[in-house]
């Protein structure tokens, strides 16, 4: 998705046509989970998008840091945020919870791989190329005959 | 008999004198030397300014930001972050892991 989602930003969602709801699974369990987790403490300094952009443009050196925590902060700090506050969020646990109801909730849905997509609630299972979001989402948008 | 060690004398010294001068003309001058020692020493900086100027490693392709600053970011009623017009007829449920 990541490789494509500028592309339907640029055409569907600035455009008011589209809007893009994140679900993150945790599939890799602890790794994840902390993931996620950076991307809420990221939000709390307004910042979920850019840092959300910033784990996937790094995934591979988080997926080998020794400490991923600490990986996690360096990136916060990367994209300029305050990585005391960072770090402080990252330490209290507080969306925890919240992420694996979140998780269970999909699994619950017959979401058992990534990634996963649902336009309208049509499913696309596997990542797509961008012609073939464009071909579903343009179906969506087309008037009703 | 003299007279003819003489002459075989000077011969020899003739063809030791053709045969210097023969070696002389095939060795380089002193003019082709340097040019010689230019060349050696012009593709070594040639190769660096080549090195400097266009990179034989691709560079690192920067990946674009998953959205513009202009883009409206919300969190729904379940908690997830909604990027976009709330009101957006179509939604895109994202289903996906950071790793």
């Amino acid at each position: 998705m990541l490789e494509v989602e500028p592309q339907l930003i640029t055409q569907y969602v600035t455009t008011g046509q589209m809007q893009i709801v994140v679900r993150p699974l945790l599939q890799y369990g602890p790794d994840s989970l902390l993931a996620a987790h950076a991307a809420e403490c990221a939000h709390e300094q307004n910042a979920f998008i850019a840092m959300r952009s910033a784990i996937y443009d790094v995934q591979g050196t988080l997926y080998m840091a020794d400490d991923l925590q600490a990986a996690l902060a360096d990136v916060a700090q990367s994209i300029a945020l305050d990585r005391t506050a960072f770090s402080a969020c990252m330490a209290s646990e507080r969306y925890n919870e919240a992420l694996y109801q979140g998780y269970t909730r999909a699994t619950s849905s017959g979401i058992v791989a990534r990634p996963v997509f649902e336009l309208n609630g049509q499913r696309l299972i596997g990542s797509q190329s961008l012609e073939t979001f464009k071909r579903v989402i343009d179906a969506l948008l087309a008037p009703a005959p | 008999m003299h007279r003819s060690i003489a002459i075989t004398l000077l011969v020899s010294i003739a063809l030791l004198i053709a045969g210097c001068a023969s070696a002389t003309s095939d060795a380089p001058t002193s003019a082709t030397t340097a040019a010689n020692s230019t060349s050696a020493s012009t593709p070594t900086t040639a190769a660096i300014s080549i090195r400097t100027s266009t990179p034989t490693v691709p560079l690192p392709t920067t990946v674009a930001p998953a959205a513009p600053e202009s883009v409206p970011m919300s969190v729904d009623a379940d908690g997830y972050h909604v990027i976009g017009d709330p009101a957006a007829p179509v939604v895109m449920t994202d289903y996906s892991d950071y790793f």
